[in-house]
């Protein structure tokens, strides 16, 4: 096995990145007090984060660069809306994921 | 482990392990784009278990096929994991008290699912005073089984995913279905009137936002939903989603 040590160390390197953000202030210790307020602030942060992860990925086609793609045809965005009101329906991951896809696929070869 | 540690453990194993196909979706999604890189099988496989982050891989995968600098791709890698810094903030105030290595640890294997559930569950830190009377540090425990549930289904669909990916044609849609995936945990947490015009401000300002560069747009749109659900949100204080 040949080993390529320019992805090793990046590998490597990105291994820590993930331990440092993940504990950036956590690493503080008990030298910092986070406030209660901040505290508070924050307690959207992980929908938030969520939300903004998936929202491109039903509204922009996958190697969008800019918002200025944005386009009905998408198949995407028909499957979302499909998943969302399965979902709200049934509540069952399996019946949303099968109706969303359907739907993907429906929209996709209609409009290809 | 005491008995009743290894209740919260398994508690918590059993809470992520609900998501598992949303978990494993994703891992399955990452994998395939590690293998279709400039990757080699062991490269690839190093990378989904050392680094345990999808969106910085996702990220760093077109650079390091473009050939860019190392401290190019590790800073790119940093800016796409932005949101965990402000997840910290909540850790640090939960579990400061930890050892230093314990910390950098609990840090590393905190991922988006388990840092969600934990502050889900435990909104607010336990005082100095329940923290000297609570020696089991259980909610550790619980968060710690979590964090082995996400770990472990992270590794087996990202792993799955990298030795299938030239069996699963671009034409399945698999993506799409990763996003349909997290959606379904998405969807219940917007209980509260709050909650989804937080939500409904993160994706707008996603979407709007999405042609910036190391995946900025996601710390945009934290901060504009933060201002938003603390504008709108009229219940008592101290209530997570």
């Amino acid at each position: 096995m040949q080993i390529d040590w320019n992805i090793s160390l990046l590998l490597i390197g990105m291994a820590f990145v993930t331990a440092w953000s993940r504990s950036f202030f956590l690493i503080l210790g008990e030298r910092v007090k986070v406030s209660g307020w901040v505290l508070e602030a924050i307690r959207f942060a992980p929908l938030a984060a969520m939300v903004a992860i998936l929202a491109p990925e039903i509204f922009l086609p996958a190697n969008a660069t800019s918002v200025t793609q944005f386009d009905l045809k998408l198949p995407n965005i028909w499957g979302g809306l499909a998943a969302i009101i399965s979902f709200y329906l049934t509540r069952k991951m399996i019946v949303t994921l099968v109706v969303s896809m359907a739907v993907f696929t429906a929209v996709r070869f209609w409009f290809l | 482990m005491n008995s009743r540690q290894q209740k919260y453990f398994v508690d918590g194993f059993k809470e992520m392990s609900r998501s598992g196909v949303t978990i494993f979706t994703w891992g399955f999604v990452t994998g395939i784009a590690m293998a279709k890189s400039s990757l080699t099988l062991h490269q690839a496989l190093a990378m989904s278990l050392l680094v345990f982050a999808g969106s910085s891989q996702l990220a760093a995968l077109p650079l390091i096929a473009a050939g860019l600098p190392i401290w190019v791709i590790l800073i790119t890698s940093f800016m796409v994991n932005l949101r965990f810094v402000i997840f910290s903030l909540g850790l640090q105030a939960h579990f400061s008290y930890l050892s230093t290595w314990r910390r950098i640890f609990l840090g590393y294997f905190t991922a988006d699912f388990s840092y969600l559930f934990y502050i889900r569950r435990y909104p607010k830190p336990e005082s100095l005073e329940e923290r000297h009377s609570d020696n089991e540090q259980l909610r550790l425990c619980w968060l710690m089984g979590m964090q082995f549930s996400n770990w472990a289904l992270w590794q087996v669909g990202s792993i799955a995913g990298i030795m299938l990916a030239s069996q699963i044609p671009n034409s399945w849609g698999l993506e799409f279905a990763g996003a349909i995936a997290l959606l379904v945990i998405i969807v219940p947490m917007l209980d509260r009137a709050a909650a989804r015009w937080a939500a409904v401000t993160a994706a707008v300002v996603a979407v709007g936002t999405y042609g910036l560069p190391f995946r900025l747009n996601i710390i945009f749109a934290i901060v504009a939903a933060l201002v938003v659900g603390m504008m709108t949100d009229k219940s008592p204080k101290g209530n997570t989603p």
